[in-house]
């Protein structure tokens, strides 16, 4: 191949490169707004009260990023092995909503999860437990071994 | 007909007992704990027969109390399938359960370590008003988890023949059948067989596969082990399957577990 | 001829002109960020910025080539953990992460050319710098105290290693019926219930191997986080008696114990003249506001401050600490620096281990935007600490922090503490999920 050639191709997976990394990688993080982070600092110093000259609102907290204030006690991306905790990585979404759900509305006793979910809203479970249906259990765990879990062959 | 199934589980107890060394040095090899955990046929007689009477107002006062909703639900369902449900259990089965894991016979990690603390203290007539308060919990469908488990339960088929497997056993695996312990509808037996219709899947793979590694080494005579041994792992998720999707078991007079007063805000 | 080196030499240079990740590895094209600091703020911050995007360069440079965790060091005085079992490796985050581990000394910044300085003499370039210094302990506040009395007479700990080591053995050994003396540090410090816990940990040990001991407690507070529940554990284990205000405010919810002989632990409050003036390590006394104490073992909490670091690299203010955006935890003082953990001014937020990690977190993905010309999400975060009345018993602080108004607050209501009619099954759960918080935690960390 002609070294012409070589520089050429290079140059193509180049920039077929360049264009993919330029791709948002995060389709929850795409926004609304396109704030300047001087305005950011701002808008953080300054009280939310100003009215007319309110800064753009930030992009909302992501359902993952929500996922990885749990990951102290629930494992990092909800993957964890025989533990006190419970694995949250391939929890069925329905299941970690009702569950969050009754933490905080009392209906489910808890040492510590009632806390936490009473500052967290409806909307934001449903984001979160997206997050963690996605995960792939860790081995050995309930998600893991759950003979109905989808793609485990019948 | 009763003393016919019981016979043949005896029959097959017994068999499977002779096959019992070669299991019982890898039991061995998992400390002597796993070895000392199991009791005896008679044993278990003798446990049975002492359990004192349980008063279900006790029950759930001890419900409440020991916490149990928050990992078992508060009507016994579990909320997830990190454990497993406990409403309509036998009461001799809840009793000589939370026996096991008050005298450490059940180790086979940090859950079991917590269902250790989780009895701490407790005596043998608390054990049985648990028990007996459990066996008539009804479990008040939580919507979200039934909606999962109803859309995964559809249109699932056994392409392993795990019917056969729970009516008939199997002869040439020396293998009888489960429903001649655990019921022909699953709903468990009077010697301390657990019941399984409607349990959590997950539960009862991890369950089958401790019993074949020896991490969970509680059962009477030695015997879930050596069923356990003989299953492979695709026949153990049929049988999670199937167990799964049986209605669960709802005794007369059963009713809805306490809800939670502790942690309001 | 001439064309084939070309070549070989420009291709590098052509693939980081565009982009390409694998070829432009060693140029950073995706991103550089440095991390300085490997404790809980650091640690977090490299392993995570990884998670975000695998083709950042990400260097953390760290001092010591193992990290021994502050956060359940005080079951090393009472025998209940080892030295050993405080060490944590950075093995995970090399090799399961790929985050460069440098051991070095930080020398400087410079802050112009976005390179930091060591003393292995490298100079480490940066596009973004996290700054995660932890705490110094300042010893110089009390009269009488230095650095050479915490290692030796009078230790402290707070910071784990050799102090620690003496410090349990000096408990350990101490004489019967001896007298232990905890000086509790001025808000704001790191681990608000730790000097708590370490004094309850110890009259646990001391009523089982040294009944006639005495354990006090100088404070130069009034109260303290997770106090109410602490001291119904005391009240309840040590036979200590709840000063009235407490008493008065907890009895409509729970049923307190009054012991008419109170226990060997004493709490003394800065209004009953807790606040300490002066040691003498060589006489082993201590004075406060109220009183001249004669003691066996002391363990001094001193007040604290950023490390050293924070202030050598100019990122910490008047208070000693390091203001910082709320949103980003991006330094107000250096563009492209961000300071997070202990080190960092960040309102409602104690300063604690959990905190740490939650910042980390949130500040790697602000970064990856940041680097990628992206917006930066709104930013939750968390504390959710166990720590130990006893052995089995557990207690907690959870709470969840939003920015609200331009300042970081808790967000998730009054409640944020086991409650005081939590049932005896409750307090032992929280003790065994203390113990698997502190593997957990260490996980999501280091692993």
């Amino acid at each position: 191949m002609s070294t012409r050639l070589v520089l050429v191709a290079l140059a193509a997976v180049g920039a077929a490169a360049w264009l993919a990394a330029a791709a948002p990688a995060h389709p929850q993080a795409a926004a609304t707004a396109v704030p300047n982070p001087a305005t950011n600092a701002a808008a953080a110093a300054a009280p939310a009260a100003a009215s007319a000259k309110a800064p753009p609102a930030l992009p909302p907290v992501t359902g993952e990023a929500l996922a990885h204030t749990c990951a102290g006690c629930h494992g990092t991306q909800g993957r964890l092995a025989d533990e006190a905790f419970v694995p949250l990585a391939g929890m069925p979404a329905a299941s970690f909503v009702q569950t969050m759900q009754d933490f905080r509305s009392g209906r489910r006793p808890a040492t510590l999860m009632g806390h936490i979910a009473r500052g967290l809203s409806d909307a934001e479970f449903q984001s979160m437990a997206a997050y963690f249906e996605r995960q792939v259990p860790a081995p050995g765990s309930a998600a893991a071994l759950d003979p109905l879990r989808a793609g485990t062959k019948p | 007909m009763k003393r016919t199934v019981l016979r043949a589980a005896l029959m097959g107890a017994l068999v499977c007992a002779a096959l019992g060394p070669a299991r019982a040095s890898e039991a061995a090899a998992h400390g002597t704990a796993a070895a000392t955990s199991a009791l005896t046929a008679a044993e278990l007689r003798q446990r049975l027969a002492a359990m004192p009477a349980g008063d279900v107002e006790r029950g759930e006062q001890l419900y409440t109390q020991q916490f149990c909703a928050s990992c078992h639900g508060v009507d016994g369902r579990a909320p997830s399938l990190n454990w497993p449900s406990i409403a309509g259990q036998r009461v001799e089965y809840g009793y000589k359960l939370l026996q096991d894991y008050r005298q450490g016979r059940r180790h086979e990690g940090e859950r079991a370590a917590v269902m250790r603390d989780a009895v701490t203290g407790l005596s043998d007539r608390d054990l049985a008003d648990l028990a007996t308060f459990t066996a008539q919990l009804r479990d008040v469908a939580q919507p979200a988890l039934a909606i999962a488990t109803a859309a995964r339960h559809s249109g699932a088929t056994h392409p392993v023949p795990v019917e056969d497997l729970v009516r008939h056993g199997d002869p040439s695996r020396l293998l009888t059948a489960c429903a001649s312990c655990h019921g022909a509808r699953g709903e468990g037996g009077d010697r301390a067989q657990p019941a399984l219709a409607g349990q959590n899947p997950a539960y009862l793979v991890r369950t089958l596969l401790d019993y074949q590694s020896g991490k969970r080494a509680n059962d009477p005579a030695r015997s879930m082990r050596h069923f356990a041994a003989k299953l492979s792992r695709e026949e153990i998720d049929a049988l999670a399957r199937y167990y799964a999707s049986l209605p669960p078991v709802v005794r007369a007079g059963a009713r809805p577990g306490p809800v939670a007063t502790l942690g309001k805000p | 001829m001439k064309r084939r080196h070309f070549l070989q030499s420009s291709a590098a240079g052509v693939a980081s002109a565009f982009g390409l990740p694998g070829l432009a590895r060693a140029n950073g094209a995706a991103g550089r960020v440095v991390v300085i600091g490997g404790g809980v703020g650091g640690a977090t911050a490299a392993k995570y910025l990884k998670l975000f995007n695998p083709a950042l360069q990400v260097t953390l440079i760290e001092r010591n080539a193992r990290y021994v965790r502050p956060y359940g060091s005080s079951e090393v005085l009472n025998g209940h953990a080892t030295m050993a079992s405080l060490d944590v490796s950075y093995d995970a985050l090399r090799s399961r992460h790929g985050v460069h581990v440098l051991i070095d000394t930080v020398t400087g910044l410079d802050a112009t050319r976005r390179q930091v300085v060591t003393a292995g003499g490298q100079r480490v370039p940066y596009d973004k710098l996290i700054v995660s210094p932890g705490i110094e302990l300042m010893y110089s506040a009390y009269e009488g105290y230095s650095e050479q009395v915490a290692r030796s007479a009078m230790p402290s700990g707070w910071i784990p290693g050799e102090q620690t080591t003496v410090l349990a053995r000096q408990l350990q050994g101490m004489r019967q019926g001896g007298t232990f003396v905890l000086v509790a540090p001025p808000n704001p410090y790191r681990c608000p219930p730790g000097p708590y816990e370490r004094a309850a940990l110890m009259t646990e040990w001391f009523i089982k191997h040294n009944p006639t001991a005495k354990v006090i407690v100088l404070d130069p507070k009034d109260s303290f986080v997770t106090d109410e529940t602490m001291m119904l554990g005391w009240n309840r284990l040590y036979g200590f008696n709840l000063p009235d205000d407490y008493a008065k405010r907890m009895a409509p919810k729970v049923e307190l114990r009054q012991h008419g002989q109170p226990g060997m632990l004493r709490w003394v409050r800065a209004q009953d003249g807790g606040r300490v003036l002066k040691v003498d390590a060589k006489r082993m006394r201590v004075e406060s506001e109220g009183e001249v104490i004669q003691a066996d073992v002391v363990n001094i909490i001193p007040p604290m401050r950023a490390g050293p670091l924070a202030r050598s690299l100019g990122l910490a203010d008047k208070t000693g600490w390091c203001p910082v955006d709320r949103r980003d935890f991006a330094s107000t003082r250096l563009p492209d620096v961000y300071v997070i953990g202990d080190a960092s001014i960040a309102d409602a937020m104690p300063k604690s281990g959990y905190s740490a990690n939650s910042q980390g977190k949130t500040t790697a993905r602000a970064i990856v935007e940041q680097l990628a010309g992206r917006p930066v999400p709104e930013p939750v975060w968390e504390n959710t600490c166990y720590a130990l009345a006893g052995k089995d018993y557990g207690i907690f602080v959870a709470d969840v922090f939003r920015i609200v108004e331009g300042r970081i607050a808790r967000i998730n209501g009054a409640a944020r503490y086991l409650p005081l009619d939590a049932t005896p099954t409750q307090i032992r759960l929280g003790a065994r999920y203390q113990q698997a918080w502190l593997r957990t935690f260490t996980e999501d960390v280091f692993a």
